[in-house]
C-alpha cells in the first residue's frame, strides 16, 4: 500500500480513530499496539497477502532469539563462574543475524549469485527459478531492524523496563511477541525507513492518549512529505523516465537537457526518499512514536563525508553501529581503516539492490570517503596545511573554496546517481557522451520541470541553510506567518498540480 | 488556533487567485511539461464545453485547436502516448459525455495493439471523475500549465484565428472504399476490432455520427491504413474520411516528421469547421 493511495488515507484514518477511542487505561496499552500491528499487516498485505507469512517469520525468529538470549544471560547469571561454558546468548545473536541475513539473501541476492556459478554447473531451469523469486517489499529495512533488535539485547543496550518485558514466559510471553514484532513492523517505516534501532523505540511503546500528540511534527512531517512525494518526486519522475529507457535513448540528448535530467534525477530521488520519511516521521508521531530524523539537507554537503551525515542518516548509523564498529572502525591502522570504509559503503552500495551497478556506486562512495579521510590526515599532519580553510576567519576566499567544494560534491553525488537509475555501464557511457557533446539545442519539459520542480528542492535547501548558519533568522521566521503560508503553498500545489502517481523509488530496495 | 487560520486563509487566497488565472487565459491552459496531464486536461476541459464534434485521438489529434482558441464547437481529446481507442471505450462505458459528432484520428490506431496508455488508466481514476466538475482540481488548471502554455507558445507559436484557410481537402466523410471487408487479421487485431465494433455501433445507435479520419501527416504514397482499421471502420458502419492524403503538401508543415505545427493545425481543424460545423 502506498501513502500516496485513496486507500491507505481510509485505513489511516480508521485506525486513527480506533487508535485513540476512549479505553481503559489498563487495556489501552494492548489495545493501542496489537491495533497498530493489525493495520500493519493490512498495510504490508495489501497487494500480496503472502509476503504476510514472510513478516510473521522474521518476526518469529527475533522473538525466538531474544527470548534465548536473555535467557542465557540470566542463566549465566546465576551459575558459578567455574560452571560457566562458552557462551550459548553470544551463539544465538550470532545464529539469528546469520539467520535473518540468509533470509535477505535468498529474496534479495539469489537469482544475483546464481548468476555467477557458471552454466555447466547450474541448469537454465534453476536459474530461472532462482529469477523468479519475488523481491519482498521492505525486507532490507525489516531484516536490518531484526539484526538491530537481537544484537542490541546482546549487547544490553536496550533498558532493563524493556528487558523485563522481552523476557516474559507462559502467557504473558505474547505480550512479548506483539510488542517485539510491532517493532518490526510498525507500519509508518515498514517498507522504506527510517530503519529504527531497538533501543531508540522500544522503550517508547506504551499507552498514547491523543492530547499528548504532537501535531507540529505530524503537520510538518505529513505536509512537507506529500509535497515532496507527490508535486516534487512525482511531477520530476516524468522527465527523467527517460533515463531508464537504454543508451539509445539518451545518446542524442543535448548537454542542457541531459544536465538538466541529472539534475532532475538527484532531486527526484531526494525528493522521493526523504518525502517518505517525512511522511513516516509524521505518522509516526500521530501515534505518539518518534522516529529518528533521515534526511538533513545533504544537497548543502561540502564533502562525501559530510554528505553521508546528512544522507539516509538511519542506514549510515545502522552501518556504523553493526559494521564498521565491529569491524574495528578507525581504531585501527590507516590501511585498515580504509578498507573499512571501503567495504562498509560497498555493502551499503549491495544492500540497496542485487546488482553490479549499486556495488559500484558503493564502492565509489566508499572510495571519495578513504580519500577524504587520508586528505584529512595528512592536513591534520601539517602536510597539506595551504589548503585548510576551517580555523581562517571568514573571506571571500573562504567562502569560494567552499563553494567550489559544494559544488564538486554536489556534481560527484550527481553523477553517481546515474547508477541507481540507468540500465546498464553502456547507458551510462551514451549518458556521459551526450553530456560532452556541448550541444545546447533543448526541449522544453525536461528544462521546465527542472526549474519549476526542482526550485522547491533548492527552496528547501535554502531553508536548510538559514537554520544552520542564520539559526536566529530562521526562528523568527518559523514563529511568523509564514510557516503556515507555505503549507498552504504546499497543500494547494499537492492538491492541483500533483504528479502522476509513481511508488516510492526505495520500495525497489 | 492561529496556525489553522493563517493556513485555510492561504488556501483560499490561492484557490481565488487560480480561478482568476483560469478565467484570464479563457477557461482553460493549453499544454502542461507533462504530456500525461495535458492529454487529461484536454480531455476533462473538451468534455466540459459540450462540442458539436469530439475528435479522439492520439497526440497527434492533441495539437489541433479547439473551442478553448475560440474554435467553437470542437472539442480536442487526443492523448498523448494513446490513442482514440482509449476515448471510445470511456464514452461507451458512460465515463465520458458524447457529442453529436465522434470523429476518430485513425493515424495512431495501431497503438492501441499495445494496450491500455496511462491516460487510459487515468480517467478510471476517482480525481479524473472530480476534475470533469471541479475546474480547481482539474488537470487543465494545473499552477504548471499557466507558466508552461506561455512559455510554449512564444517559443512554437500562436494558433491563428478561426475562419482562415483550411487544407483544401475537397472530399467528405462518406462511405469507405469498396474492399475493406474480410481482411486477414492477426488474434490481438481480431480481438480489438471484436472488441471495438459493437462499441461503436452502439454509440452511434444513440445518435452520434462516427467518422474515422486520417489527418495529417499523409501516408507513403498508395500506403492503405492497416487491415484490422479498414475492418473496424466497416464492421462499426462507420464513415472514413481521408484528410491527410488529400490536403495540399504545401499546406501541411510538421515540426517532427509526425505532429502538425501550429499553422497546419489550425488548417485542419479549419477543415473539419467547413465540413460539420458551418
Amino acid at each position: 500500500m502506498l501513502f500516496n493511495s485513496w486507500d491507505f488515507l481510509v485505513l489511516l484514518l480508521v485506525t486513527v480513530v480506533l487508535y485513540y477511542f476512549p479505553i481503559g487505561v489498563s487495556l489501552r496499552r494492548v489495545w493501542q499496539v496489537a491495533l497498530l500491528l493489525a493495520a500493519s499487516a493490512i498495510f504490508y498485505a495489501w497487494e500480496n497477502p503472502k509476503l504476510l507469512i514472510l513478516l510473521a517469520a522474521s518476526c518469529v525468529l527475533n522473538a525466538v532469539a531474544v527470548e534465548r538470549i536473555l535467557f542465557y544471560r540470566s542463566r549465566n547469571k546465576e551459575e558459578p563462574e567455574g560452571r560457566k561454558s562458552g557462551d550459548p546468548a553470544k551463539r544465538w545473536m550470532q545464529w539469528s543475524v546469520a539467520a535473518n541475513l540468509l533470509l535477505l539473501a535468498f529474496f534479495k541476492y539469489a537469482a544475483f549469485i546464481a548468476g555467477w556459478i557458471p552454466d555447466v554447473w547450474i541448469g537454465e531451469v534453476a536459474l530461472e527459478w532462482f529469477r523468479d523469486i519475488p523481491l519482498p517489499v521492505g525486507i532490507s529495512f525489516y531484516t536490518f531492524q531484526g539484526i538491530s533488535l537481537v544484537v542490541d539485547t546482546w549487547r544490553r543496550d536496550i533498558s532493563p523496563h524493556s528487558v523485563e518485558i522481552l523476557r516474559l514466559r507462559g502467557r504473558d510471553r505474547v505480550g512479548s511477541v506483539r510488542d517485539l514484532s510491532f517493532y518490526i513492523s510498525f507500519f509508518p517505516q515498514l517498507v522504506a525507513g527510517p530503519i529504527v534501532k531497538a533501543r531508540d523505540f522500544l522503550d517508547q511503546i506504551g499507552a498514547k492518549v491523543f492530547r499528548d500528540v504532537d501535531w507540529i511534527t505530524v503537520r510538518r512531517g505529513l505536509v512537507t512529505g506529500y509535497f515532496l512525494k507527490v508535486f516534487v518526486a512525482d511531477n520530476l519522475a516524468e522527465q527523467t523516465g527517460i533515463l531508464t529507457l537504454g543508451g539509445e535513448k539518451v545518446e542524442g540528448l543535448s548537454t542542457v537537457v541531459s544536465m538538466s535530467l541529472l539534475y532532475s534525477y538527484s532531486f527526484q530521488i531526494f525528493a522521493d526518499f526523504a518525502g517518505y520519511s517525512l511522511i513516516a516521521i509524521g505518522l509516526g508521531a500521530l501515534f505518539g512514536y518518534r522516529l529518528p530524523p533521515n534526511f538533513n539537507f545533504p544537497y548543502l554537503s561540502t564533502s562525501i563525508t559530510e554528505f553521508w551525515r546528512r544522507w539516509h542518516l538511519s542506514l549510515s548509523s545502522w552501518l556504523r553501529d553493526y559494521l564498521y564498529i565491529p569491524l574495528g572502525g578507525n581504531r585501527t591502522s590507516a590501511g585498515r581503516t580504509y578498507f573499512n570504509l571501503f567495504l562498509v559503503m560497498f555493502l551499503g552500495g549491495l544492500w540497496h539492490g542485487a546488482a553490479w551497478k549499486f556495488a559500484l556506486w558503493g564502492s565509489l562512495h566508499g572510495l571519495f570517503l578513504a580519500a577524504e579521510r587520508l586528505v584529512g590526515r595528512e592536513a591534520r599532519a601539517g602536510k597539506l596545511e595551504k589548503f585548510s580553510v576551517a580555523k581562517r576567519p571568514f573571506n571571500i576566499c573562504c567562502s569560494v573554496f567552499i563553494m567550489i567544494k559544494w559544488f564538486f560534491v554536489f556534481h560527484v553525488v550527481a553523477f553517481l546517481w546515474l547508477t541507481f537509475m540507468m540500465p546498464d555501464m553502456a547507458s551510462i557511457a551514451a549518458f556521459l557522451q551526450a553530456v560532452s557533446s556541448m550541444s545546447l539545442g533543448f526541449s522544453g519539459p525536461p528544462v521546465f520541470g527542472l526549474g519549476f520542480y526542482g526550485s522547491a528542492v533548492v527552496a528547501y535547501h535554502a531553508w536548510g541553510w538559514l537554520a544552520e548558519h542564520r539559526s536566529h533568522f530562521a526562528r523568527r521566521l518559523a514563529r511568523s506567518p509564514l510557516e503556515p503560508l507555505c503549507h498552504a503553498m504546499m497543500i494547494f500545489l499537492v492538491v492541483t498540480n500533483p504528479g502522476a502517481p509513481q511508488g516510492f523509488i526505495y520500495f525497489q530496495f | 488556533m492561529r496556525y489553522a487560520s493563517i493556513l485555510v486563509f492561504g488556501l483560499l487566497a490561492l484557490f481565488v487567485i487560480q480561478h482568476v488565472a483560469l478565467r484570464a487565459v479563457g477557461g482553460r491552459t493549453v499544454k502542461s511539461e507533462s504530456n500525461y496531464f495535458s492529454s487529461l486536461g484536454r480531455i476533462q476541459a473538451g468534455v466540459r464545453s459540450q462540442p458539436l464534434v469530439m475528435v479522439l485521438g492520439s497526440s497527434i489529434t492533441g495539437r489541433l485547436p479547439d473551442c478553448a482558441q475560440g474554435f467553437e464547437g470542437v472539442a480536442n481529446l487526443g492523448c498523448d502516448g494513446g490513442s482514440a481507442v482509449d476515448t471510445i471505450r470511456a464514452i461507451d462505458e458512460g465515463r465520458l459525455p458524447c457529442a453529436p459528432v465522434l470523429l476518430v484520428e485513425a493515424n495512431s490506431l495501431p497503438v492501441a495493439l499495445r494496450g491500455e496508455s496511462k491516460v487510459a488508466e487515468a480517467m478510471r481514476e476517482p480525481w479524473f471523475r472530480v476534475g470533469l466538475h471541479v475546474p480547481a482540481v482539474s488537470a487543465y488548471a494545473r499552477p504548471a500549465a499557466f507558466l508552461y502554455s506561455p512559455l510554449l507558445a512564444s517559443r512554437t507559436g500562436g494558433y491563428e484565428d478561426p475562419g482562415g484557410a483550411d487544407l483544401g481537402v475537397k472530399s467528405r466523410p462518406g462511405e469507405p472504399p469498396a474492399g475493406w471487408t474480410e481482411l486477414t487479421l492477426s488474434d490481438v487485431e481480431r480481438d480489438l476490432v471484436a472488441d471495438l465494433s459493437p462499441r461503436i455501433r452502439a454509440i452511434r445507435e444513440s445518435g452520434t455520427r462516427v467518422v474515422f479520419v486520417w489527418l495529417p501527416p499523409a501516408r507513403p504514397r498508395g500506403a492503405e491504413p492497416q487491415p484490422w482499421i479498414r475492418q473496424l471502420v466497416t464492421a462499426s458502419g462507420s464513415e472514413w474520411w481521408d484528410i491527410g492524403q488529400q490536403a495540399s503538401p504545401d499546406l501541411v508543415c510538421l515540426t517532427d516528421g509526425v505532429h502538425m505545427d501550429a499553422a497546419t493545425a489550425t488548417r485542419t481543424t479549419n477543415s473539419i469547421l467547413s465540413v460539420f460545423a458551418r
